[in-house]
């Protein structure tokens, strides 16, 4: 071998060995840089990025570095500020990450005994985490914290749980004319992805100051849920095909349309039923074609999405009506127990006359779809339908008979 | 079953019913109470040699004279013999009616912060005249072979600071000791700081408080201390400005308190921060093997303004 080559060869096992490092070693690097810069310094932020770029591999050092009981022998750290940039930094570093079993630690440092910067790193990371029980009971108890700081954090983490208990305090900061507080409820929304598009929907249409800046948050939410519409997680593909639908802006439209070929049946569900609460024709006969499938579960999955499009849009009443007259029994039964499901009282002539279905599926359905709808004009068919010769029947048109005082 | 298993599994039951006892019970917190429960069985029943089984060798006593400032201690017994002899003494004299209450223990690795507060009365068995007690204590434990040994006891700890007793300028050899100390600080030299400080030494924070509960162990021993020094001077470097503001020398030379005002700066290899802290440091010092050698520290004290 040339001997140039050869002193390249070992230049380089040189490099290697001494650019190799253990994950620890890596993390441990990156808690020095934390220890040695301001919080939010461009360093500071940089250690985090460095943190997160490690992943979970770094999670269980970064959960150690949350605890008072880490400062102490060989991580002994005597400054209380550099405890609190590098808790706060592992705290953002958390956050990022979304390691569930750090759910614990970050709960246990949110209490006033730690500093703002460590209290919100701790709630923000908490909210990032995601639903458990103790994260949301700990940051639903700082609601009543004296700091406006910590409250709107806290509200932001729970809101970010899909709970509704922030609500009125998110509300309070968007209407008030502090800007500082407003840009937190607007940050926090802005990284709430599904969770936040409930409430976004609604402060949108309602008479809420800071329209534009509303209007922002929900193109940067829609942007970051048609990524999540592809994401590996069904779940979170479902969560926002659904968030997608209740932002109801058609520009979404083939994003859609492609989830309706998913694996996953929920999540052609989901894209099928947001794809009709905007009134696409493709998400109406997707779910219409489930009503009539012989699969049950299939059929069970259409009842609910077509409730649940009735509910918010009433985009599918005129086919509902129509489907009450549709060749297959499964469609008319299924179409019927919407119609009841959704409390849409205009259909009550066209479920009475269901009564008389030759189908005792379509007849059953109607006669809960009319108990449901509570109209005494229901009455008499309801009567009549109480000797059907199908007991079952018989039963559910009794039952209907109770509902209305009848029984 | 073996006896030797008979004898294992009686004693854990036996740990695991005083662990259920004492809510957040150890097994090394309970077998330091039953150390300290000798102990004061001793004095109750004038037992030398009972009292004697809870102590080290090396054992040093000293008295805080109802004061929390510590430059206010003073060193009254210097090792187990001395204070044996003393303890006779007073054993023959006095009968110990006492309880004893243990406010908090800290534990870290073979080493232990424990506090306690006996009330009672001793009475002179000549006389019969009472002396009421209410007496708080820190106490520094040791385990050695499994068994808890009291190293160092504060006797008489005050809950309040009050004005100290003028300090005579420090012993020459125990100057020397704290100013290499502090030159190893700050020319970044762990083994410098490190051959000061005795094999067993403990390293406590106060946190600003004056109540020992609150103190917390963060050395366990030289060998973990020297571990932080070699990574903490890796990463930083230190500038300490110390004053010494009082020194007491036990009656023998053997054993000394020293109280110290230091102002440490360090900057951060990593980073362009730098941390501050004024602080008042605590040393407790013996030179059984020689040289002085720290055995017990704890930074961050309070003292009288």
């Amino acid at each position: 071998m040339d001997r140039s080559i050869r002193v390249a060869l070992c230049l380089l096992a040189g490099a290697l060995a001494a650019g190799c490092t253990t994950t620890d070693q890596q993390v441990e690097r990156q808690i020095e840089r934390l220890a040695a810069n301001r919080i939010g310094s461009p360093s500071w932020e940089n250690a985090v990025d460095q943190l997160v770029a490690i992943g979970r591999p770094a999670a269980r050092q970064l959960v150690a570095h949350l605890s008072p009981d880490q400062y102490k022998g060989i991580y002994y750290r005597e400054y209380r500020d550099e405890q609190e940039q590098i808790r706060t930094g592992a705290a953002r570093a958390l956050g990022r990450i979304r390691p569930r079993g750090a759910a614990a630690a970050l709960d246990d440092r949110i209490s006033s005994a730690y500093t703002r910067d460590e209290r919100i790193a701790c709630i923000w990371a908490i909210g990032q985490l995601g639903f458990t029980q103790e994260g949301y009971d700990a940051c639903k108890a700082q609601l009543a914290d004296p700091d406006p700081l910590i409250r709107l954090h806290a509200a932001v983490a729970i809101t970010k749980m899909e709970m509704a208990e922030g609500v009125p305090e998110l509300e309070a900061a968007l209407a008030g004319e502090a800007d500082e507080l407003a840009d937190i409820v607007l940050a926090g929304l802005a990284e709430s992805s599904y969770a936040g598009v409930p409430l976004l929907v609604r402060l949108a249409a309602a008479d809420t100051p800071r329209q534009p800046q509303l209007r922002a948050v929900i193109e940067r939410v829609t942007a970051d849920l048609l990524a999540a519409v592809e994401a590996d997680d069904p779940l979170v593909r479902r969560r926002a095909a659904q968030a997608l639908g209740q932002l109801g802006d058609i520009r979404n439209r083939g994003a859609l349309v492609a989830r309706l070929g998913d694996a996953n049946t929920l999540v052609r569900f989901n894209a099928a039923a947001a794809l009709a609460t905007m009134g696409d024709a493709d998400g109406i006969r997707f779910l219409f074609a489930a009503l009539e499938n012989d699969d049950p579960i299939l059929r069970a999955n259409a009842v609910r999405y077509l409730t649940e499009v009735q509910r918010h849009s009433s985009s599918v009443q005129t086919q509902l009506l129509q489907a009450l007259r549709h060749d297959s029994p499964l469609a008319r039964a299924g179409s019927a127990q919407v119609l009841g499901d959704a409390g849409v009282t205009v259909a009550l002539a066209e479920l009475i006359e269901a009564t008389r279905d030759a189908s005792p599926e379509v007849r059953r359905s109607a006669a809960i779809a009319l108990g449901k709808l509570g109209s005494t004009a229901s009455v008499g068919p309801l009567q009549a339908l109480a000797a059907d010769p199908d007991k079952t029947v018989s039963y559910y048109a009794r039952w209907a008979l109770a509902r209305l005082g009848q029984g | 079953m073996t006896r030797r298993e008979r004898f294992g599994l009686v004693a854990g039951c036996l740990l695991g019913w005083a662990a259920a006892a004492h809510g957040d019970e150890t097994p090394e917190t309970i077998l330091i109470r039953q150390t300290l429960a000798n102990e004061l069985s001793g004095h109750r029943r004038a037992d030398v040699e009972l009292v004697a089984s809870a102590y080290e060798q090396t054992f040093t006593g000293l008295d805080a004279h109802g004061n929390a400032d510590p430059r206010a201690w003073t060193v009254v017994h210097e090792g187990l013999a001395r204070y044996e002899e003393a303890l006779r003494q007073d054993l023959a004299q006095h009968r110990h009616e006492t309880a004893r209450a243990i406010g908090s223990i800290h534990v870290r690795g073979d080493q232990a912060l424990v506090t306690s507060r006996d009330s009672g009365q001793v009475v002179d068995r000549a006389t019969s005249l009472a002396r009421p007690l209410d007496r708080r204590c820190l106490w520094v434990m040791r385990k050695t072979e499994e068994a808890w040994r009291v190293a160092l006891r504060v006797d008489a700890l005050g809950d309040t600071v009050l004005p100290p007793p003028a300090s005579a300028a420090p012993e020459p050899a125990l100057a020397q000791l704290l100013g290499d100390e502090l030159s190893g600080w700050n020319l970044g030299k762990p083994a410098q700081i490190a051959r000061h400080y005795g094999e067993r030494f403990v390293g406590c924070t106060a946190g600003a408080s004056f109540r020992p509960e609150n103190w917390i162990v963060i050395f366990s021993g030289a060998e973990e201390f020297r571990a932080f020094l070699d990574r903490r001077l890796d990463n930083t470097s230190y500038q300490i400005e110390r004053v010494i503001l009082s020194t007491s020398v036990s009656a023998q030379g053997s054993d000394a308190v020293v109280v110290a005002r230091e102002r440490v700066t360090t900057t951060h290899a990593a980073g362009d921060v730098v941390h501050r802290q004024d602080r008042h440091v605590l040393w407790i010092l013996s030179r059984r093997t020689g040289a002085w050698k720290a055995d017990f520290v704890c930074f961050g004290v309070v003292v009288a303004e």
